[in-house]
C-alpha cells in the first residue's frame, strides 16, 4: 500500500479505516456483554466521564464564547451603525453561533482540552500492557475504556455547544446594550425573530458529529500507540491536530450540505 | 470438531483432551517468520517450562494462547475448542478460565491494588460486594501482600508488583495459568519465594501452568515438562531430567551457556 499511494494519502485512509473498525468493534464488544447477562458498563464509569469532558469543560467554553460574542457584535456593530442597521446584531450573533461558531469553537476546544487527555490516558495504558491485559482478562478495554469515554464527549458536545451559544449571547447582549443601545429585552425578542428552528437543529447535530469524530479519533490515537512515553507524546499531539482538523472539515462538508439542501 | 465427541483420537483417554494444543502455528511479523509451524502439547496439571533466547517469540506464543494474536496458518486449541473459529464471545469465556501474568506485572495503574483485584470480578461474575471482597482478601493473603490493598502499583516495588499480578490472575480461579519470565529481574530470595508458589499453585488447586523462563535452576525446579524454542519451532519437549541430558546440540549450548554453538 506504502508503495502504491503517497505516505500522505494512505495515512488519513488507515486512520478512517481504523476508527470505523474501532466503532463498530466497541458496538460488539459492548453487546457482546450484555448478552452475556451483564451491565454494559458501570453508571459511573460514564459519569466520571462525563463530568470530566461536560462539566469541567464549562468554564473553558463558556469564557471564549462569551469574549468571541461579544467581539462579533462589537466588529460587525461599528460597520452596521453606519447604515442605521445595528439592529441586525443581535441575529447575526445568534444565528453564527448557533449554527456554527458554537458547534465549531466547542469542538475545538473539547478536541483540545479532552481529546488530548483520553489519548494520553489510553496511550500510557496501551504502552504499559494494561489495556492487553484487560482483554487478557476478558473484561473488553473497548467496552470498558472506550464506549463511556466516547458517549460522553458524544453526548456532552451538544449540551456544550448550547453552553457556548448562551454565553456568546451574553457577550453580545452586553455590547449592544452598552454601545448601541439595544436593551437586553429587545436584543433577545431581536435574536428569537431571527432564529430559525433550521440553525438549531443543524447546530445540535453537528455537534454530535463533532463529538463522535473526537471521541473516536482521541481513543484511536491512544489504543494505537507505539513505542513507550515519547509515543504517547507523538499520539496526543497528532490526536488533538487530527481531531481539529477532521472536526473542521467534517463542518465544512456539512455547511456544503445544508445549503445544496436547502438553499 | 470436538475431539472430545471421538474417544479413539484421543491420546491418553483417562486424562481428557490436553488444555491447550498448538497445532501447525505459523506467525509472521511484517513478512517476518516468528514461529514456524510449531506444535506443543500441554496437558492438565503440568507445569510446562517453555525456554527459549530473547526474541525468540515466548511472549507471542502466550497471546496466542490468549487469543490476542490470531496465526497466519495453523490452530490452537484450549480445552478441544479452536480458539481461530471461536466467536468474541468464547474468546472472552476461554479467556475467564486463564490467568496472565504479565512480565511488566501490567497492574491498572490508576486503581488500588484492591481494585485491581476486585476489577476481574465485578466485570465479569454477578458476586455480591461481600464475597468479592472476601475472594480479594484470601488472594492478596495467598501471595502475602495483605497488607498493600489500598496502595497504588506504583507505590510497589517490582516484586510486589509481581505478586499481586500473580493473585490479580487467580481471582477468577483460572485452570490455566500463564506466566512471562516472572523471576526476571527480582532478587534470588523473591524468585525462590514466586518459584514455590507457582508449584504450590499447581499443586493444591490442580490448574495447569506454562512458564516462560531463562532462568534455569528456577525452569527446572517447577517445571513438570520443558519445552526448548528454537528458530520458530519447539525443538524439545521432556521432562526435566531428560531434558537436561539432552544431545541436542541447541539445547545443551543454552543449558551450558556457552557461546558457541548454534545460538549466536
Ligand atoms: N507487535 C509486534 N509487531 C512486530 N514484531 C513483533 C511484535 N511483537 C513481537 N515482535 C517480534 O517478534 C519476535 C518475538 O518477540 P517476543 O515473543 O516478545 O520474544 P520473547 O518473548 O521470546 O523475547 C521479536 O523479534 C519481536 O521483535
Ligand atoms: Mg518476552
Amino acid at each position: 500500500m506504502n508503495d502504491l499511494l503517497p505516505q500522505a494519502v494512505a495515512e488519513p485512509i488507515r486512520m478512517i479505516g481504523g476508527m470505523v473498525y474501532l466503532a463498530v468493534d466497541t458496538v460488539r464488544e459492548t453487546l457482546d456483554h450484555v448478552f452475556r447477562g451483564h451491565i454494559p458498563f458501570r453508571p459511573s464509569l460514564f459519569f466520571g466521564q462525563a463530568d470530566r469532558a461536560g462539566v469541567g469543560s464549562v468554564p473553558l467554553v463558556a469564557l471564549i464564547s462569551f469574549f468571541m460574542g461579544l467581539t462579533m457584535a462589537l466588529l460587525t456593530g461599528y460597520q452596521l451603525r453606519k447604515f442605521g442597521t445595528q439592529n441586525l446584531v443581535p441575529g447575526l450573533v445568534g444565528i453564527g453561533f448557533s449554527r456554527e461558531l458554537g458547534p465549531l469553537m466547542t469542538g475545538i476546544m473539547v478536541a483540545a482540552r479532552i481529546g488530548a487527555a483520553y489519548t494520553a490516558e489510553l496511550g500510557t495504558m496501551t504502552a504499559s500492557e494494561e489495556v492487553e491485559a484487560m482483554e487478557a482478562m476478558g473484561i473488553g478495554p473497548l467496552r470498558f475504556l472506550v464506549a463511556p469515554r466516547a458517549l460522553a464527549v458524544f453526548l456532552l458536545l451538544p449540551c456544550l455547544s448550547v453552553v457556548s451559544n448562551l454565553a456568546a449571547l451574553a457577550g453580545g447582549a452586553l455590547v449592544c446594550q452598552k454601545q448601541f443601545g439595544i436593551s437586553y429585552l429587545y436584543f433577545a425578542s431581536l435574536v428569537m425573530e431571527n432564529l430559525i428552528a433550521r440553525d438549531i437543529i443543524a447546530g445540535v447535530l453537528k455537534s454530535f458529529l463533532f463529538g463522535l469524530i473526537i471521541g473516536l479519533i482521541s481513543c484511536y490515537k491512544g489504543l494505537t500507540v507505539r513505542g513507550g512515553a515519547s509515543g504517547v507524546g507523538t499520539a496526543t499531539t497528532s490526536s488533538v491536530v487530527s481531531a481539529i482538523a477532521v472536526v473542521i472539515a467534517a463542518d465544512t462538508l456539512f455547511n456544503i450540505g445544508m445549503v445544496m439542501i436547502y438553499e | 470438531m470436538n475431539e472430545r465427541d471421538h474417544p479413539a483420537v484421543r491420546q491418553e483417554p483417562w486424562a481428557g483432551p490436553p488444555i491447550v494444543e498448538l497445532r501447525g502455528v505459523h506467525l509472521e511479523f511484517e513478512g517476518k517468520p516468528i514461529l514456524r509451524h510449531l506444535n506443543l502439547r500441554v496437558e492438565r496439571k503440568q507445569r510446562m517450562v517453555i525456554m527459549g533466547q530473547s526474541g525468540a517469540g515466548k511472549s507471542t506464543l502466550l497471546r496466542l494462547i490468549l487469543g490476542i494474536l490470531q496465526p497466519s496458518a495453523g490452530s490452537i486449541l484450549f480445552q478441544g475448542r479452536n480458539l481461530n473459529h471461536a466467536s468474541r464471545r468464547e474468546v472472552n469465556e476461554s479467556r475467564i478460565k486463564m490467568g496472565m501474568v504479565y512480565q511488566s506485572s501490567a497492574l491498572i495503574s490508576s486503581l488500588t491494588v484492591r481494585d485491581n483485584l476486585a476489577l476481574p470480578l465485578e466485570e465479569l461474575t454477578h458476586k455480591r460486594r461481600a464475597e468479592i471482597d472476601r475472594i480479594v482478601e484470601e488472594k492478596l493473603a495467598l501471595v502475602g501482600m495483605e497488607e498493600t490493598g489500598p496502595l497504588l502499583p506504583n507505590e510497589l516495588s517490582g516484586g510486589m508488583r509481581k505478586r499481586v499480578a500473580i493473585a490479580r490472575a487467580l481471582v477468577l480461579e483460572p485452570e490455566l495459568l500463564l506466566f512471562d519470565e516472572p523471576t526476571t529481574g527480582l532478587d534470588p530470595v523473591l524468585s525462590s519465594v514466586i518459584d514455590e508458589l507457582i508449584i504450590s499453585l499447581t499443586d493444591k488447586a490442580h490448574t495447569t501452568s506454562i512458564i516462560v523462563t531463562h532462568e534455569l535452576s528456577s525452569a527446572f525446579h517447577i517445571a513438570t515438562r520443558i519445552a526448548m524454542l528454537f528458530q520458530g519451532r519447539i525443538i524439545e519437549e521432556d521432562r526435566p531430567e531428560r531434558f537436561r541430558a539432552s544431545h541436542n546440540p541447541v539445547v545443551e549450548q543454552f543449558i551450558e551457556g556457552r557461546t558457541e554453538g548454534p545460538i549466536h
